[in-house]
């Protein structure tokens, strides 16, 4: 009677520890296992992204490809952009801000849609004033006229009421290129900081070994 | 006689004239005034993008509600922060790329605001645009902000510089 009963704690014992150890990995292992839903919408199919040269706020000549090997957010905007560039910019920092020591795998291009007013130095100004990372591009008109295309960018001058100045109305998406050089998915203006924050872990994480 | 009879009713049932006044009185909002339909407008959360130095402009959100029962306009807005201030849109460009937005003053140069509804003002939609910065938008500065209604008049509400 009493053999019986330390047999039956025992299998107890057992059938209990299988299940904590299989729970362990089942919840270790489910955010490699269930796909990734992406916040952004993803190009379909990637294609790897078009290469260009332009001139960083640094004044040295630099290409897309030089970033390979990082993740590349590539963003249009200019420093006149009122409310859209800043939140963006701001929005993008906060994430590095979460990625901590992550962060140095992620680079932040602005290129200037505004390239006459842009210069390298208020371009340097005003994109590190978001994140000491951050990178703007600038060029000659015809440059920059050259870039936006290869990436389905729109930019058009527009007259403002106030004599002085000009607005330029252009596409606020946010460009998502792995570290391989593919274009992956983009981010519509309004995604929220963790929105973005879980689509660009998701691809720092597919990207190095597990 | 008739009248006679009448006076009876009216004297021998008090609470009929009691509950008159009392359905008399449900017919007038209460704290309306008789025929005075107005605007009752209070301004929520304002705050403004903490911007670069080297950026000249800068940009206001808020979130303008509007509790009475006659539709109030947004006429315009000054503050020390800014040379001028411009009441804008931002919208999405018909037929052109994906996201592709533009940014233009409001048509008519005003900003409604209807009766029992509130108007959110952000950089996707209605926003104010300060032009040419007097002050620096920095995270946690604060400056005042005078919005001009139509019927309301003038009212000054601080604002906020943080982040996004």
């Amino acid at each position: 009677m009493r053999y019986t009963s330390v047999l039956h704690s025992k299998s107890w014992a057992i059938g209990f520890g299988t299940l904590l150890v299989l729970s362990l990995l089942v919840w270790r292992g489910l955010p490699h296992w269930r796909p990734h839903v992406l916040h952004g919408f993803a190009m379909q199919p990637p294609k790897p992204a078009a290469d260009f040269t332009l001139t960083a706020h640094t004044g040295e000549r630099v290409s897309l490809h030089d970033f390979r090997g990082k993740l590349v957010l590539l963003y249009f905007g200019y420093t006149f952009c009122p409310g859209i560039c800043p939140t963006t910019l701001a929005n993008v920092a906060q994430v590095l801000h979460q990625f901590g020591a992550r962060a140095n795998q992620v680079q932040l291009l602005m290129i200037s849609v505004d390239p006459e007013r842009d210069t390298p130095d208020k371009l340097a100004a005003y994109v590190t004033h978001f994140h000491p990372s951050f990178i703007g591009l600038t060029g000659s008109v015809t440059d920059v006229a050259a870039v936006a295309p290869l990436f389905g960018i729109y930019y058009e001058k527009q007259e403002s009421t106030n004599a002085t100045s000009y607005w330029v109305d252009h596409s606020t998406t946010l460009m998502v290129i792995d570290p391989q050089g593919i274009m992956r998915f983009i981010i519509p203006f309004g995604t929220a900081v963790q929105d973005m924050a879980i689509d660009l872990a998701s691809l720092l994480r597919e990207g190095s070994p597990k | 006689m008739f009248s006679e009879h009448k006076e009876g009713v009216l004297m021998h049932r008090p609470w009929f004239v009691g509950l008159g006044l009392v359905l008399l009185s449900m017919a007038v909002p209460y704290d309306s005034g008789l025929a005075l339909a107005e605007p009752r407008v209070t301004v929520h959360e304002v705050w403004g993008p903490s911007m670069p130095p080297v950026a000249p402009m800068g940009a206001f959100y808020m979130i303008i509600r509007n509790t009475g029962n006659e539709g109030e306009r947004l006429r315009g807005t000054h503050s020390p922060a800014c040379t001028i201030i411009e009441l804008h849109e931002s919208y999405e460009k018909p037929g052109g790329a994906m996201g592709a937005m533009g940014m233009r003053p409001v048509p008519g140069g005003v900003i409604d605001i209807p009766a029992q509804s509130q108007v959110e003002l952000k950089a996707s939609g209605f926003h104010l645009m300060c032009l040419g910065k007097r002050l620096a938008f920095e995270k946690g500065a604060q400056f005042p902000l005078t919005l001009h209604f139509e019927t309301s008049g003038e009212v000054t509400v601080p604002v906020l510089i943080r982040e996004p």
